[in-house]
């Protein structure tokens, strides 16, 4: 399965990574590596995320980063162009 | 990703010193704040010790949740957050369900929690949880305010947040410690909400195009263009193109249900005519809406022959589940304000959809003497006319709500659509009764959902709320015994409602008027007692435990294979 690397700038506030690694393990992904610094005012963190599935999709996880209150930049290594399934994901009953 | 949306006012250069919780209730009417719903306990009592010589009303609900679920329809129905309070511990964690009701459906609303002094943070004292954890995956931001001289700033950057962009809850949870320090230099300074998005002129560019070369556009209506205050300008672009438009669960009343370009809800409950007019289509014009499981059926099967122009203020809902030939991100009003809807010669495209809308109108002959839900709801809509708001709660009656009933706008609708959570109606409609005094306010439920939050007829008697009650009791969890008829065999495991108590008689208890209807021919006269009730009344309503909602798309299925009534054993 690909590991694909994520490196998020955000301001270091309470929370903050916490935050970050719920919304990339529950949008369907696992945290491989990570590392990560920060100043008092903005945090940096480089992380692998692995799919769950084939339908995950990480340019979609980083948008939903992107979105979180405080992340100043999500940035990720070039990969190929995600193309959005028809049938992404299963309905639940 | 934030910049300088809204700007508080400085309220004070040169204060004297305060409590941190005298400056909490001074921030809130600062912000504009005039009604909280909220229920006290012992970490948040320096709050309601201030609260008692505020000009904040305090709406004290019978249990947190209806807090949470009261501000989540005073949120849907002004556009502005809706404010719970709550304790630490139990009181937090009962505001849960109310909090991702509210993410879910990307609702404004603030959760502010008292907690334990910061000393106490992490040693597991009495009535300590993490609600700041646990609220992290339910909440678009969330702080903790470790200094009462933050709690300004705090608080108008929670508000900022909560209501710009796409909508969504935010907790600030308080310690104790910090409610009670005295402080003496504060202030607000300018806070961030999202920043305001304008759409990209290429993809406007595209999107015009594929709006010119369609030959079967439609609309597909959600819920964030009520959020974003879009209405008007939907429905005028609605009415100049003529482009027939169905609606999610969020987006009934966009459109009201006669006028002549609107199919209906579409999705696992929807009009035929909808799901049949989505998988005709040959472009989706999806406005404000999320591409939902319950709305799509089988992703794979759904809009087959539909390229997608998808406008959507949330850059991550584009291209999440269905590709977009033009993602337009921004503003509604800036993206529709901005594009031009100018299709080409659909004339009979309309004329299909305006077909499929007469043959698949919903009947309401239904046989025996029997109240039949369905047509009860249309009734009680479209006598209480305008004014009509209906606060939902769960299950076959929600359906039937959605299906049946006249909507003049989206915030008479007041439903719970992506968590459906039972016990929603009632504190929905004690906050949808306080947002807009004017409203009509029908909160319908059924005998399984109206127990969940029971306990909030004594809000209604104490506070003489005019919320007329339409309970829907089939002695039944209706929803899941008709599945379990049609997709387990008629094993029918715990949907047995039969001792439910004689629903007048608690309603008496409370204090609410209320009365019981059996049959048809008392339908009539049950719509004019509710209508001209001046207080709080309930409607005891017996219907036929066997009756279903239809169509139903089956799970897993595409919308072009809906059960009609015919299935039926």
């Amino acid at each position: 399965m690909n590991i694909d690397s994520i490196k998020i700038e955000f301001d270091t506030n309470e929370g903050a990574i916490r935050r970050l690694l719920g919304v990339i393990e529950s949008r369907g992904f696992e945290v491989r590596t990570m590392s990560m610094g920060a100043d008092i005012n903005r945090s940096n963190m480089t992380v692998g995320v692995a799919p769950r599935d084939a339908s995950r999709c990480v340019d979609i996880l980083s948008r939903q980063i992107a979105r979180v209150h405080g992340v100043r930049q999500v940035m990720r290594a070039p990969a190929a162009p995600c193309v959005v399934s028809e049938a992404a994901h299963v309905p639940q009953g | 990703m934030t910049s300088s949306a809204i700007s508080v006012q400085q309220v004070d250069t040169a204060p004297a010193a305060k409590t941190g919780a005298a400056l909490l209730v001074e921030t809130l009417e600062a912000l504009g704040v005039d009604l909280v719903f909220g229920y006290p306990g012992g970490a948040i009592m320096p709050v309601y010790d201030a609260l008692s010589g505020s000009k904040l009303r305090h709406i004290l609900v019978r249990h947190e949740q209806a807090a949470a679920l009261a501000a989540d329809a005073f949120g849907r129905m002004t556009r502005r957050a809706g404010v719970c309070l709550a304790t630490s511990g139990p009181g937090a964690t009962n505001l849960l369900t109310g909090v991702a009701n509210a993410y879910l459906d990307s609702v404004p609303l603030v959760a502010i929690t008292g907690q334990v002094a910061q000393p106490f943070m992490g040693t597991d004292a009495f009535q300590e949880v993490d609600i700041f954890g646990l609220t992290l995956p339910i909440v678009k931001h969330s702080v903790i305010v470790r200094d009462a001289r933050e709690i300004p700033a705090a608080l108008a950057e929670a508000f900022a947040i909560a209501e710009s962009g796409r909508p969504g809850p935010v907790l600030v949870d308080l310690p104790k410690d910090v409610q009670q320090a005295k402080v003496d230099a504060y202030g607000f300074s300018p806070r961030n909400g999202d920043a305001p998005r304008e759409p990209e002129p290429e993809t406007l560019e595209r999107a015009e195009a594929l709006i010119a070369e369609a030959k079967k556009p439609l609309f597909y209506l959600g819920g964030g263009i009520a959020r974003a205050g879009a209405v008007s300008l939907m429905r005028d672009i609605a009415d100049k193109t003529r482009v027939p438009a169905v609606a999610t669960l969020q987006g009934l009343g966009v459109l009201p249900p006669d006028h002549p370009s609107f199919l209906g809800m579409l999705g696992m409950h929807g009009s035929r005519a909808a799901n049949l007019a989505v998988q005709e289509s040959d472009l989706l014009i999806v406005v404000g809406a999320r591409f939902d499981d319950r709305a799509t059926g089988k992703l794979a099967e759904f809009a087959p022959h539909a390229k997608v122009v998808h406008i959507d203020v949330d850059a991550a809902e584009l291209n999440k589940l269905r590709h977009a030939s033009a993602p337009v991100c921004g503003e509604l009003t800036a993206c529709l304000s901005a594009l031009k809807f100018e299709p080409g010669d659909i004339g009979g495209w309309r004329d299909h959809a305006a077909a499929l809308k007469a043959q698949y109108a919903p009947r309401y002959d239904a046989p025996g003497g029997g109240v039949y839900g369905p047509e009860l709801l249309k009734k009680l809509s479209e006598r209480a006319g305008e004014t009509f708001v209906a606060a939902c709660d769960v299950g076959q009656h929600q359906m039937w709500v959605a299906q049946h009933c006249r909507f003049s706008r989206p915030e008479a609708h007041l439903t719970s659509g992506g968590l459906g959570a039972m016990g929603y109606g009632l504190p929905a409609a004690i906050g949808a009764a306080l947002a807009d005094p004017g409203a009509d306010v029908y909160c319908v439920s059924g005998d399984g959902s109206f127990m969940m939050n029971v306990q909030e007829l004594a809000t209604l008697r104490r506070y003489q709320l005019p919320v007329k009650i339409v309970l829907l009791d089939n002695s039944m969890l209706g929803l899941v015994r008709q599945w379990q008829d049609l997709f387990f065999d008629g094993n029918y495991s715990e949907v047995d409602l039969s001792d439910n108590p004689d629903f007048v008689d608690v309603a008496n208890a409370f204090g609410v008027e209320a009365f019981a209807v059996e049959r048809r021919d008392e339908v009539d006269g049950a719509i004019e007692r509710l209508i001209e009730a001046t207080g709080p009344i309930l409607a005891h309503v017996r219907i036929d435990p066997e009756e279903n909602v239809w169509p139903l798309v089956p799970p897993g299925k595409s919308n072009a294979e809906m059960m009609e009534k015919s299935h039926e054993h």
